[in-house]
C-alpha cells in the first residue's frame, strides 16, 4: 500500500486538481480501505481498488457539499505545481492551459484520464477499476481527450465528432 | 483497411491496436495530412497531463498519510455506541462467570434519544437502585415472564420480559423497571440480567431514563433510538439463540433452572 501511495496521490490530484484535497482524499480512502479491508479479494489489483475508493469518496463528498448548497471550489495556486518548467513560458502556459481545461473538465472525464493518461493504465486494467466494458472505455476516453484538447488550445477548430475521419 | 474512428486513432497512440490494425493506421498517417492532425488529439494529452499532475510522484508522502496506514485507528471517526457496546460485550469479561460482576453496560436515556454509553464498574455508585439485591436476584429466579415482582416497598417493580440463553449458555432475562418516584412519578428503565453458577442474577445492561435537567457525565454521544429498540438490538447481540416459550421459561423456574 505503501508503495502505491504516490501514484493515489497523483490520481487524487488529477481529479481535485488541488494538492491538499488530493491529500485529504488520499487519507481518507486509506482510512476506508483499512475498514474495509476484508472487502479487498486477494489476487485482485489493489491500485483498482484504491482507485475506486478514492473516486467514490470523491464524488461523494462533492455531492454532499453540493447538497448543502456549499459551492466546490476548483481553485488552485498553480505555483505549486509548475516547478518544473520555469524556464519555458510557453510549456508553462500550455501547463496552464490544461489545468484549466481539466478543471472544466467532469469527474468522470478526469477519472479517465487520470488512469490512463497519466498512470498509464492499459484500456484492459482501466476497463476493470472502472467495471465496465473496454468498448466504454474507449469512448469514454476518446470524448475526454477531444474535450481536453478542445478546452486546451482554445478553439474550435476541430470538428469534434465522433466519426473518423476516412474509413 | 482498418475503419479510422477516433477511438481507433487514439488506441493506435496508445499502443493498443494489434499488429495489423497498427500498420493499416501507420500507414493512412503517412498517406493523409488529415489523419496525422487528426491523431494530434491523441499524442499529446499524456504528456500533457503528465507534466501538470506529476508532481506527487517525485516528492515524499506526507506523514499524516503514512500514519493513518501504521496506526489505522489514529484517524478515525469515534466508534459507534452500538459497536462499542458490540465489542465490550464480546470481551473475555462478558464470557466467564469471574467477570460477571466487573463491569456492566449502563446507558443514559435522555430526550427522544440515548447519550453517553459508560462501561463502568459496580463500585461507582451504581445502580442507584437494588438491581443486584437478593430481592432482586430472587425475583428473577422466581417470576415468570410478564409477571411483576416488587422490591423496596413496592418503590421498584420488575418485571422479567423474556427469558434467554447468551453465547456462553447462561441463562438471561430481559426486564422492565418501574420506579416510583415520592410524588408518584414513574420511570421506566429496561435492563438484562444473567444468572451465575450459583443462582445469582447480575444486571449486565441497563438502560435508564435520564433524570430530567440533568446532563449526564461524560455525555459523548447521541443515539437516535427508542430505549426498547435499543434494547432488542442488546438482546439480539448477546442471544445465542431465541427466547425461551413461556412453558420452557415455566418448566424451568420449577426445577431452579436446572438445565
Amino acid at each position: 500500500m505503501v508503495a502505491l501511495l504516490p501514484r493515489l496521490r497523483r490520481y487524487a490530484y488529477t481529479l481535485t486538481s488541488s494538492r491538499e484535497d488530493a491529500d485529504d482524499l488520499v487519507q481518507a480512502a486509506c482510512e476506508r480501505a483499512l475498514s474495509r479491508r476484508h472487502q479487498w479479494q486477494t489476487g485482485t489489483r489493489l491500485d483498482s481498488w484504491m482507485f475506486r475508493i478514492i473516486y467514490t469518496i470523491r464524488v461523494d463528498g462533492i455531492r454532499s457539499l453540493q447538497s448543502r448548497g456549499v459551492h466546490v471550489s476548483m481553485e488552485e495556486d498553480f505555483r505549486q505545481t509548475n516547478d518544473g518548467c520555469k524556464e519555458d513560458l510557453e510549456a508553462k502556459l500550455m501547463l496552464q492551459r490544461v489545468l484549466q481545461a481539466m478543471k472544466q473538465l467532469s469527474d468522470s472525464n478526469r477519472q479517465i484520464l487520470a488512469l490512463v493518461c497519466i498512470d498509464g493504465l492499459s484500456y484492459k486494467d482501466t476497463a476493470e477499476t472502472l467495471q465496465v466494458p473496454m468498448g466504454t472505455v474507449m469512448s469514454r476516453l476518446a470524448r475526454a481527450r477531444r474535450k481536453l484538447y478542445e478546452l486546451a488550445h482554445g478553439s474550435n477548430e476541430l470538428k469534434l465528432s465522433t466519426q473518423g475521419v476516412m474509413t | 483497411m482498418t475503419k479510422l474512428t477516433d477511438e481507433i486513432l487514439m488506441a493506435y497512440v496508445d499502443g493498443e491496436l494489434d499488429e495489423k490494425e497498427t500498420n493499416d493506421v501507420r500507414k493512412a498517417i503517412e498517406a493523409d495530412p488529415k489523419v496525422q492532425k487528426r491523431i494530434e488529439i491523441f499524442t499529446g494529452s499524456a504528456a500533457m497531463l503528465q507534466g501538470v499532475y506529476d508532481a506527487p510522484l517525485h516528492e515524499a508522502v506526507p506523514k499524516r498519510i503514512l500514519k493513518t496506514l501504521e496506526n489505522p485507528e489514529s484517524g478515525k471517526p469515534p466508534r459507534k455506541l452500538f459497536n462499542r457496546i458490540a465489542d465490550f460485550l464480546r470481551m473475555p469479561g462478558w464470557q466467564p462467570a469471574y467477570a460477571l460482576m466487573a463491569s456492566f453496560v449502563l446507558l443514559i436515556g435522555i430526550g427522544a434519544g440515548y447519550l453517553a454509553s459508560e462501561i463502568i464498574s459496580p463500585n461507582k455508585a451504581f445502580p442507584p437502585v437494588a438491581l443486584n439485591s437478593e430481592k432482586f436476584s430472587w425475583g428473577l429466579e422466581t417470576t415468570a415472564s410478564g409477571q411483576t415482582f416488587n422490591i423496596a416497598d413496592r418503590a421498584l417493580q420488575v418485571t422479567p420480559v423474556s427469558t434467554f440463553l447468551d453465547k456462553s449458555q447462561r441463562y438471561c432475562r430481559q426486564y422492565e423497571q418501574v420506579i416510583i418516584g415520592q410524588n408518584g412519578e414513574k420511570s421506566l428503565s429496561h435492563g438484562i440480567a444473567c444468572r451465575d453458577a450459583s443462582g445469582n442474577w447480575h444486571t449486565m445492561i441497563y438502560i435508564a431514563p435520564h433524570p430530567a435537567g440533568k446532563s449526564p457525565a461524560n455525555s459523548t454521544e447521541y443515539i437516535p433510538a427508542g430505549e426498547e429498540d435499543l434494547i432488542d438490538t442488546m438482546v439480539s447481540r448477546i442471544m445465542a439463540s431465541p427466547p425461551l416459550a413461556i412453558e420452557q421459561e415455566t418448566k424451568l423456574i420449577n426445577q431452579a433452572w436446572e438445565k
